[in-house]
């Protein structure tokens, strides 16, 4: 029912239907943008919301975050550079439908498959959040400890090629976190006694940083090449209801895979378009056509990459544990509009939460719309802009919105120096998202750690006398230890 | 992008961060009792330094094809931002980006001069026009010289 009421706020607000209009551009645009990812874009746009009503703010940078998803197949199928990590499985079909002169089919393919899954991910959101934020409410300080060590422990060794870098990575970010007064005591911590650092790093100019100065560093040191727009052939764009109907399976199938793993913090919309598109193949009647220009080669990974969007919402919401870096900057905007994420926002803020799903809903049916219509139109744009031309914009912008966020100049300080981290990061095989993720998880995990040693009698026994907390503790050992066997194992094969 | 710099560096560099963030933990005052506000940061330095002689014990993975000349750039980019925040404070928002976007421009290869003048005036006005009059941000005020002090009437 609250997302009739939800949907009623959104449909009768043409200023926030403004919004989700231009967001849903924007994203496409940005994601379509080789090198440029949605989450360098919500970065760098937080601090212009800040002057903007919260629901307006937050269905943006929603919005982005969905059609940013969406926009990479854009480039993958166009110009055979994936405009994000998801929209690399999508190349494997699209490129070669390109290069037959069929792109404009693969791209009605991937908008619809896009579309579709990412409403299945926000129907199953919409049904079970507030389910999960009932479970979450009866949790303690424990129980949510043992939560944010496993998404912790997830995050770090999950994300990556190396779980040892990643958890190193994520360490980084909690140390980081800690920078400034304690919220309990007062007490400085690390600020090594320089004034700025008392109040702690700001979210806004180190995501800056991390994600569009690091980039921007990177595309300065070794530039992609322009992109090459592969054309379409007259009367090859058209995309028939006969080619369209065996895909559908594959949507529905890929759209679930997606959702499931978009639940799950630090995994993402990667590692759900890969596993589709191999689950979709191993079940294919012609598993040999994929790779050549299959149709299903395309819907499988385009549903389930998008299906990501909305399930990742809920853990953000219920428990204040985002599971993506998109999530994270998210959170960075809850907290600038004053509202607390976890599992009280749907006592204190339900119809703000359903009229932002609400935006979410009628954000896809936009990217949708555009997608459809002009996709095709937008890529031949993106590959007359330059790089010369739109990188020193990107990082002029970027800085000016570092400096924006709290009219401060040292947070243009923290902003270079984190992309000077970010970029070391990128080079080392470290992690920057694990980081990112793990300085957002911060404060809360440890609030919730001195929370339950001061309720405790037995100190750290405390976590072993609550079967919810070990279970979430022995989840995170197991975790681990599976996945440095894993690593291990295939290291051993590559050398023999 | 795959690892260039060798595990060995690269894990005694993180065990050695870790070390120093447990040494900066110590020194933060008990406040809090045992379990205070230094166990927090003491817990992931530890975690830092046990990854890094982690990293430490991985195989060596192919250095990628970089080069002094590429990681060159990055640095004059990342220079020419430090120089932009210090003439920041000194001369303000629209001098300081004046001189820093044709710069830029030019570190990405934009070597045509007619482009590079536009770009070098349009994008520092454009930036000061949304930032400082749409958005109301209070812009950063020149020590030295600051173009709002001019009074043309």
């Amino acid at each position: 029912m609250d997302i009739f009421l939800g949907l009623a706020t959104v449909l009768s607000s043409p200023i926030l239907l403004g919004w989700i209009v231009l967001a849903a551009f924007v994203g496409m645009l940005v994601g379509a943008i080789p090198g440029l990812t949605a989450s360098a874009a919500i970065a760098m746009l937080l601090p212009i919301t800040f002057q903007m009503e919260p629901l307006a703010a937050l269905a943006f940078l929603y919005v982005i975050g969905k059609s940013g998803r969406y926009g990479g197949s854009i480039a993958a199928i166009l110009f055979n550079t994936p405009g994000t990590a998801a929209s690399a499985a999508t190349q494997i079909d699209g490129y070669p439908l390109a290069r037959q002169g069929k792109a404009g089919k693969a791209m009605k393919v991937a908008t619809l498959s896009s579309v579709l899954g990412d409403f299945t991910g926000d129907i199953l959101l919409i049904a079970f959040v507030g389910g999960i934020a009932w479970v979450a409410l009866r949790l303690g300080p424990p129980e949510l400890f043992g939560i944010y060590v496993a998404a912790f422990v997830v995050i770090g060794s999950v994300i990556g090629a190396s779980p040892a870098r990643g958890i190193a990575s994520a360490a980084l970010g909690v140390l980081l976190a800690t920078v400034g007064f304690d919220p309990i005591t007062g007490t400085a911590r690390m600020t090594f006694g320089l004034y700025d650092l008392t109040g702690g790093l700001n979210l806004v100019p180190l995501m800056i940083g991390m994600f569009v100065v690091s980039e921007v560093m990177d595309q300065v040191a070794r530039p992609t090449a322009a992109p090459e727009v592969v054309e379409t052939a007259p009367g090859r764009d058209g995309l028939t209801w006969a080619e369209y109907r065996p895909c559908l399976p594959h949507v529905a199938r890929s759209s679930l895979i997606g959702a499931f793993i978009g639940m799950l913090p630090g995994l993402g919309s990667a590692i759900a378009a890969f596993v589709a598109y191999g689950e979709g193949k191993r079940r294919a009647r012609d598993p040999e056509a994929w790779g050549k220009g299959a149709l299903e080669g395309i819907a499988a990974p385009e549903a389930a990459n998008n299906a990501v969007s909305g399930p990742s919402m809920a853990p953000l919401l219920t428990l204040g544990i985002p599971g993506s870096t998109i999530g994270a900057i998210l959170v960075g905007a809850f907290l600038v509009h004053g509202i607390q994420i976890g599992p009280t926002l749907f006592l204190t803020n339900r119809d703000l939460v359903y009229a932002l799903f609400a935006c979410g809903l009628v954000g896809i049916v936009c990217y949708g719309i555009i997608g459809y219509f002009g996709a095709a139109s937008l890529g031949r744009v993106v590959a007359r802009v330059p790089g010369t031309v739109l990188y020193p914009i990107v990082f002029l912008l970027a800085l000016t919105a570092a400096y924006s966020a709290r009219g401060n100049l040292f947070d243009v300080w923290v902003a270079l120096g984190a992309g000077a981290v970010g970029y070391i990061m990128r080079r080392t095989g470290l992690n920057p998202a694990a980081f990112v993720i793990a300085f957002v998880l911060t404060p809360g995990a440890e609030q919730a750690l001195r929370q339950s040693l001061l309720l405790s009698d037995a100190g750290w026994g405390i976590f072993a006398q609550r079967p919810v907390a070990a279970g979430f503790l022995l989840l995170s050992v197991a975790v681990l230890v599976l996945r440095v066997r894993r690593v291990r194992r295939a290291r051993r094969g590559i050398a023999a | 992008m795959s690892p260039a710099t060798s595990p060995r560096r690269l894990g005694a560099a993180l065990a050695a961060l870790g070390v120093i963030a447990c040494g900066a933990a110590l020194t933060i005052g008990p406040g809090g009792g045992a379990w205070g506000e230094r166990t927090v940061p003491l817990l992931a330095g530890a975690i830092m330094a046990l990854g890094g002689l982690a990293v430490m014990a991985e195989p060596a993975t192919q250095d990628t094809t970089t080069t002094l000349r590429a990681e060159m750039r990055a640095a004059s980019l990342l220079l020419l931002g430090a120089a932009w925040t210090v003439a920041l404070g000194l001369v303000g928002f629209l001098v300081a980006t004046l001189i820093a976007a044709p710069l830029a421009f030019a570190l990405f290869g934009q070597r045509r001069a007619s482009p590079l003048a536009l770009f070098a005036l349009l994008v520092p006005v454009a930036l000061h026009l949304f930032f400082f009059h749409v958005l109301g941000v209070f812009p950063p005020y020149g020590r030295l010289f600051d173009l709002a002090d001019i009074r043309l009437f």
